[in-house]
């Protein structure tokens, strides 16, 4: 449990899951809905469009294998449980 | 900070689907489930209220900056970038870094030395009970205050961007950080702050470079900016908004002098001194690291990322204002149906496809949530060690103070709520009451930094000059607000906070001349003269290389500061 606990795990699982979504919603653009065109008055188009999902969602797949690849090289070394605080050493 | 006024109508309305609900409720269970996990971690008060004091320097270096960079940070931010443009960086690079650096180098050996649990506690050992009252009480209430107010915006922007009921959110947001505080403590704060951090970046940083993309690039970006407009009057032009020095549309003076003068001294000293170098809800990230060296490099680890947070905020401001036919008029004319506030907003909206909506929206209420978080973590830790252990029930076995944090936790976030609904009827108390928290931030640098290297200086002179400079940034306050000094722009509170500097210096000194030292056993771990260097050392640095160690790090970033400021000035 502890070594699941690494919140360097947590961050590779959650962006991890969030990349494969989007890259999913990226090449299936048939699940999302009409991109609302805003207020229309704009000088210039700033939608990206629906790809941007997939772009993002393997940069994000690529963020979490670095984390959770981290968190695989350099195992938490488990420490005793800290002294109690009256303990003048701490 | 910055009050946040929304448009009106549904303009900002995002059209969500059922893909964005799902990113947005994954986000949820990870948050709940960190604080689940995170109670198998605790089994003392200082797990609950320190994390035990066990976390990595990386982990607490990003808690560091991510429990400031709440989401009104971010709108924040991004409306001064639409509205004054690039010198809005100074909040960061001449507002933070310096002190950020300043923290981890000088001051946080004291804190961390001296073993203390809080900021109030070491203002307890070295000054006692009357400074103590003074800060714990001040800096407990304003917590609980700016809890709230976050909670009300973070309703808000929901509202406005996802037309739900405002209570709803403000229930949902406030049982779901209560949860996972009273489970979890300092430690799910902790974690959540840097998963925060990284959704939120996950936003921020598609958003940007497909903005500069659609305008054309960094170029294309300057050269559709246009000058802002306030009645009828020129505010920032677009010389101002694409360079960072001297920065008068920021400051608001109109020489160029006073303009470097008032941010180099006003901005950077004295008012950010004071917010990061003994605000408690940042130290409270470093005292939380495992060992000396760790907690000193926190606030330097964080100083990497602030650097370059800006470009991701305030850009995206600058883009909506070149790009959105709203905010244009808004410019122009100095009228619109939108407010500066929505810049982020409105980018999200023209901007992001269905999906990445969702991890916008789930970076935004993280966001809110985390700096909810922030408040409350820092409140419970003040409340039951300072407030309560101190006055009102000593002596007790450890778990009792866990019991106290827990019912703590619940009291901050219920009257957090009610404040919540207080700001929606009377925003403009809420601000005033905001500012007048600031005021108490202003003089306690000058009481800290004359305290850990005077050591005559006395108890007395301790709270008497945290009184008088606080009073005196409140009077300075009060004449700008009846219109006997008239200072524009940021004029007003960097007057206020160096009037609080230099009246605490004035009066510690004064006093301390006409009252009897404390002994010079009682100052160890305290002041510097009288702390054996053993205390600060930290040996686990010596012979790593240079990322590892406090200084070499600092000065790397400090260069790469000032590197980022002359190639953007």
């Amino acid at each position: 449990m502890r070594h699941l606990f690494d919140v360097r795990n947590i961050v590779g699982a959650l962006l991890g899951i969030y990349g494969v979504v989007l890259t999913i919603a990226g090449f299936a653009p048939g699940l999302l809905r009409e991109h609302d065109k805003g207020a229309g008055n704009n000088p210039v188009d700033l939608y990206v469009g629906t790809d941007a999902n997939w772009w993002v969602g393997l940069g994000l797949i690529g963020v979490a294998i670095v984390f959770i690849g981290w968190a695989l090289l350099r195992p938490v070394k488990i420490s005793e449980p800290a002294p109690p605080e009256q303990n003048p050493e701490r | 900070m910055t009050t946040t006024t929304l448009a009106a109508s549904d303009v900002l309305r995002l059209n969500l689907g059922w893909l964005d609900y799902v990113l947005v409720a994954i986000y949820f269970v990870f948050v709940l489930g960190i604080g689940f996990i995170a109670r198998s971690q605790i089994s003392t008060s200082l797990d609950f209220f320190l994390s035990g004091r066990r976390l990595p320097a990386w982990v607490t270096g990003l808690a560091f900056i991510s429990a400031n960079l709440g989401a009104v940070e971010i709108m924040g931010m991004s409306a001064n970038g639409a509205q004054v443009g690039l010198s809005t960086m100074h909040y960061y690079w001449i507002g933070a870094i310096p002190a950020m650096l300043f923290l981890g180098v000088v001051m946080m050996p004291f804190y961390y030395g001296s073993k203390v649990r809080s900021v109030p506690e070491f203002m307890r050992r070295r000054f006692g009970p009357g400074a103590h009252l003074v800060n714990a009480i001040s800096f407990a209430t304003a917590q609980v205050l700016i809890a709230g107010v976050n909670l009300f915006l973070l309703a808000t922007v929901i509202n406005a961007l996802l037309g739900w009921p405002r209570w709803v959110s403000l229930i949902v947001a406030a049982v779901v950080v209560l949860s996972y505080i009273t489970l979890g403590g300092l430690s799910a704060a902790i974690y959540n702050e840097v998963l925060q951090f990284f959704v939120i970046l996950a936003a921020l940083i598609p958003l940007t470079v497909f903005g500069l993309i659609r305008v054309g690039g960094w170029n294309g970006l300057k050269d559709k900016v246009i000058d802002t407009v306030s009645n009828g009057k020129v505010t920032a032009s677009v010389h101002d908004q694409v360079t960072t020095w001297p920065g008068q549309a920021l400051s608001g003076f109109d020489s160029p002098v006073w303009s470097v003068i008032g941010i180099v001294f006003g901005l950077g000293f004295v008012l950010s001194f004071g917010y990061w170098t003994t605000n408690f809800v940042e130290v409270q990230r470093a005292m939380a690291s495992n060992s000396m060296s760790a907690a000193r490099r926190s606030p330097i680890i964080g100083s990497f990322p602030k650097m370059f947070i800006p470009f991701v905020v305030i850009v995206p401001g600058m883009i909506s204002a070149a790009a959105i036919g709203d905010m244009i008029r808004l410019k122009s004319t100095g009228k619109g149906d939108i407010t500066y506030n929505d810049a982020m907003l409105l980018m999200i909206r023209d901007i992001l496809p269905n999906g990445l909506l969702g991890v916008a929206v789930a970076g935004l209420m993280a966001s809110f949530m985390a700096g909810m978080a922030a408040n409350i973590s820092a409140f419970n830790t003040v409340f039951s060690y300072d407030i309560w252990q101190d006055y009102v029930a000593k002596d007790r076995p450890d778990h009792y103070y866990i019991l106290v944090g827990r019912i703590a936790t619940l009291a901050a976030t219920v009257l957090a709520i009610f404040t919540a609904l207080i700001a929606a009827g009377y925003s403009n108390l809420m601000d005033y009451l905001q500012t007048l928290f600031g005021f108490f931030n202003a003089p306690l640098f000058a009481t800290f930094i004359l305290g850990m290297f005077w050591k005559r200086m006395t108890s007395t002179a301790g709270w008497a000059g945290l009184v008088s400079g606080t009073l005196s940034a409140v009077f300075v306050f009060i004449l700008s607000k009846a219109g006997v000094i008239s200072l524009p722009g940021q004029g007003t509170p960097f007057i206020a906070a160096s009037a609080a500097f230099v009246v605490d210096i004035i009066v510690s000194v004064a006093v301390t001349m006409v009252t009897t030292p404390k002994p010079a056993t009682e100052l160890v771990g305290l002041v510097y003269s009288e702390t054996p260097r053993e205390v600060f050392a930290d040996p686990e640095s010596a012979g790593k290389a240079w990322y590892y160690r406090p200084v070499p790090l600092a000065a790397v970033a400090l260069t790469l500061t000032i590197v980022l400021n002359v190639v953007f000035h």
